[in-house]
């Protein structure tokens, strides 16, 4: 789900201290080389920026704080950093990622990336990701380069990829499911105290940092769930109950949900029954269909969850199309129950989809 | 408008939030998007605001000042559905940072006004160079916010300590304290080459912490930039400390309405080359000596031997000589300044000096 995110994330984004491991990420590079190969692709460019790096992260761990980057992969050889940060910056980026070759590309991007392509001589097949984030200033730079302006997306096929998690990625998307608890614990004993829905949910971004979250991005709202918003400054309102959403990262993995705070009252109850029957729809092999429709509520009036993990958004989107549910899935599910007038409840859970059935990870 | 020969001027914000670049939603709607988002304004003085996401409608509708708000989840749609077909000629069109938006989305917008329109980005922003009342007081509480985080950070660093967390830590601080943003730039180490994004090296004795810290309240940043030693600092780092300061000192008092930007910066050249370190005053130690603050407009730029802007009543910005010294290491020491005949005025209530963090 879309939210406000704030200028340079600040957290533990280190390599050194990174619980996934090199092989982990080579992997990934020889996965995905297998798809290159089979699409023709001579090499693949990756795309990621400060409010979405999920793709990059996956390729890279490399995460841009300050100007977006991009990971050069070539079907074979290392890999590459091209970012379009400058001088320390460069040097604050190579320690995100375990890549050891990462360039400035802030003073000359097309220089830089047409070298990289020649390599893949006059008219290569290059995949492109995470290009339909790009901003067309930056896209005016290369699109005139070989390989560019007729690049394939690649975005589906990498998501794909990103898609089942390995057992590494669930222990740290685990860790992060408890922080988000110690998070929504801070934010309902501090509105129990008589505090504001705003104050609670600085208090909940607050617990999230201290237990290592990289970035926090919050919404509340205090009419019922008709209507949601980030922090923006000192606010007064309150309401029994007051609906939070909350989203964190940590260690390059998104976890989401909601929580309600104060007296929960009718329309909750209901959200949370809603949220039970859609759980038990959830299985590999299973339709994301049968886990319901999206609901009349505008956040989720076009999905009702989706699979989370280096993205806040990543596929399976339970959008009642023909999707199936597949073992190493994460999904948030997320429920809005209620109309206008009376006020909407909200009901959230992750579910990690195994093998021999489902998880939840963390629940409102 | 008039002057540039337009009918009709198009902004739009891809939401990227950064301290470093305005923002032509905020400047225009006076709302910070959470979205890519545009905004049209006619000659005849109506104005439209369409933000995204969809759900963002009740949010953009209680705050934006222009006289028509929607919000949409496709707005390259919502665009050609307002617009194709009923746009003057592309010479009469203005369009301020299209460039920042998606590519698929700014083709899409470009398809419906014609390539050949007129970039009004540097004026849209340059108009803005001077704030208005409102955003001076939220640039003085930013401020305020800004020193109280400084003063927080001094009494909880402590060794040990990884300097990302003291960041989180201070980033939150500041949330509680208004702010809707902060960024912060910051890092520590016993000789530090230059400030950084904070990494997860534990505090050490003897450490020198560089915080760059840059509230926002109600949009608008302003920026402290302070330097405290995890200790007592030496009398040399002390003494530096001070020449750094008395050079930036000396270039605000240079810093008046009528006079170019790169006085300023003279001015900190001046003490600095005066010390016997003029090697460090250029590239690749200096580029700037401060900078604009958005999030509306960064103008006037940056405190910059190039930036010959002339310096007007109520231009916010903040003047930071950040200097390396190579008996010492990297200095932050900034202040945010606002024009104001017959000269500048400092908004902070403490000058920047050497902190000593006692454990």
């Amino acid at each position: 789900m879309q939210t406000m995110h704030l200028a340079l994330p600040v957290g533990a984004f280190g390599w050194d201290n990174n619980p996934l491991t090199e092989n982990e990420f080579r992997a990934r590079i020889e996965a995905l080389r297998t798809i290159m190969a089979a699409r023709g692709w001579a090499g693949l460019i990756v795309f990621g920026d400060i409010p979405e790096s999920g793709l990059l992260t996956y390729v890279s761990n490399f995460a841009p704080r300050l100007s977006p980057a991009f990971a050069l992969i070539p079907l074979t050889g290392e890999p590459e950093i091209l970012s379009l940060d400058g001088g320390r910056m460069v040097d604050a980026g190579k320690e995100t990622t375990w890549i050891t070759k990462v360039s400035p590309g802030a003073a000359d991007l097309a220089g830089p990336m047409q070298e990289w392509l020649e390599q893949f001589g006059g008219n290569p097949q290059i995949g492109l990701a995470g290009f339909e984030i790009l901003p067309a200033a930056i896209f005016a730079e290369i699109s005139g380069l070989a390989g560019i302006q007729a690049g394939e997306d690649a975005s589906p096929a990498l998501a794909g990829l990103a898609r089942c998690k390995s057992p590494a990625e669930l222990a740290i998307i685990r860790e992060n499911c408890k922080i988000l608890s110690l998070a929504t614990a801070a934010c309902t004993e501090f509105y129990s105290n008589g505090t504001s829905a705003a104050a609670a949910t600085i208090a909940a971004e607050r617990a999230g940092r201290m237990a290592g979250a990289q970035d926090v991005r919050c919404l509340y709202s205090v009419d019922g769930g008709n209507s949601f918003r980030p922090y923006q400054g000192a606010d007064d309102g309150r309401r029994d109950p007051a609906i939070v959403y909350m989203a964190l990262r940590g260690r390059g993995y998104w976890v989401d949900g909601f929580i309600t705070i104060g007296q929960a009252d009718a329309a909750q109850a209901t959200a949370a029954s809603a949220l039970e029957k859609a759980l038990f729809a959830i299985g590999a092999g299973k339709a994301v269909g049968e886990a319901g429709l999206p609901g009349s509520h505008p956040l989720l009036a076009s999905s009702m969850g989706n699979g989370i993990g280096v993205s806040l958004q990543e596929v399976p989107r339970l959008d009642g199309g023909d999707d199936v549910f597949s073992a190493g899935d994460v999904v948030s599910v997320k429920i809005a129950v209620g109309d206008q007038g009376s006020g909407f409840g909200f009901a959230s859970a992750l579910t990690h989809v195994g093998e021999e059935g489902t998880n939840i990870l963390w629940q409102s | 408008m008039a002057g540039a020969g337009l009918d009709i001027l198009f902004v739009f914000s891809p939401a990227a939030h950064h301290v470093d670049f305005g923002d032509g939603i905020a400047l225009i709607s006076g709302l910070k998007p959470i979205g890519p988002a545009f905004a049209a304004l006619k000659a005849d003085g109506a104005s439209a605001l369409v933000v995204s996401p969809a759900w963002d409608a009740v949010r953009a509708e209680a705050s934006a000042r222009t006289t028509e708000v929607s919000a949409t989840d496709d707005l390259a749609g919502t665009f050609a559905k307002m617009f194709k077909g009923d746009l003057p000629a592309p010479a009469r069109i203005g369009i301020a940072d299209l460039g920042k938006m998606a590519h698929d989305t700014a083709a899409a917008i470009n398809a419906v006004t014609g390539a050949e329109c007129v970039d009004f980005t540097s004026r849209l922003f340059a108009l803005a160079g001077r704030k208005t009342d409102v955003e001076i007081e939220n640039a003085r509480q930013a401020t305020i916010i800004g020193e109280q985080t400084y003063q927080y950070m001094l009494d909880v660093a402590e060794p040990g300590m990884p300097e990302c967390q003291l960041a989180a830590d201070m980033k939150s601080h500041s949330r509680s304290l208004g702010a809707d943003d902060n960024f912060m730039m910051f890092h520590a180490e016993a000789h530090p080459l230059a400030v950084q994004p904070s990494g997860e090296r534990k505090l050490e004795k003897g450490d020198l912490i560089l915080a760059e810290i840059t509230p926002s309240y109600r949009g608008q940043f302003s920026q402290v930039c302070r330097t405290a030693c995890l200790g007592s600092p030496t009398d040399e780092q002390s003494d530096k400390y001070a020449l750094v300061a008395r050079a930036m000192n000396n270039g605000i008092a240079a810093a008046q309405p009528g006079v170019p930007m790169n006085v300023i910066c003279l001015g900190i050249d001046e003490v600095l080359r005066d010390a016997g370190y003029g090697e460090y005053c250029e590239p690749p130690y200096m580029n700037r000596r401060g900078h604009g603050l958005g999030v509306t407009s960064t103008a006037p730029g940056n405190v910059a031997l190039r930036n010959e802007t002339i310096l007007e009543d109520g231009m916010f910005f903040v003047v930071h000589p950040n200097q390396y010294i190579p008996e010492t290491g990297y200095f932050l020491c900034g202040e945010p300044i606002l024009i104001q005949e017959p000269s500048a005025e400092i908004l902070t209530a403490n000058r920047a000096f050497l902190g000593a963090i006692d454990f």
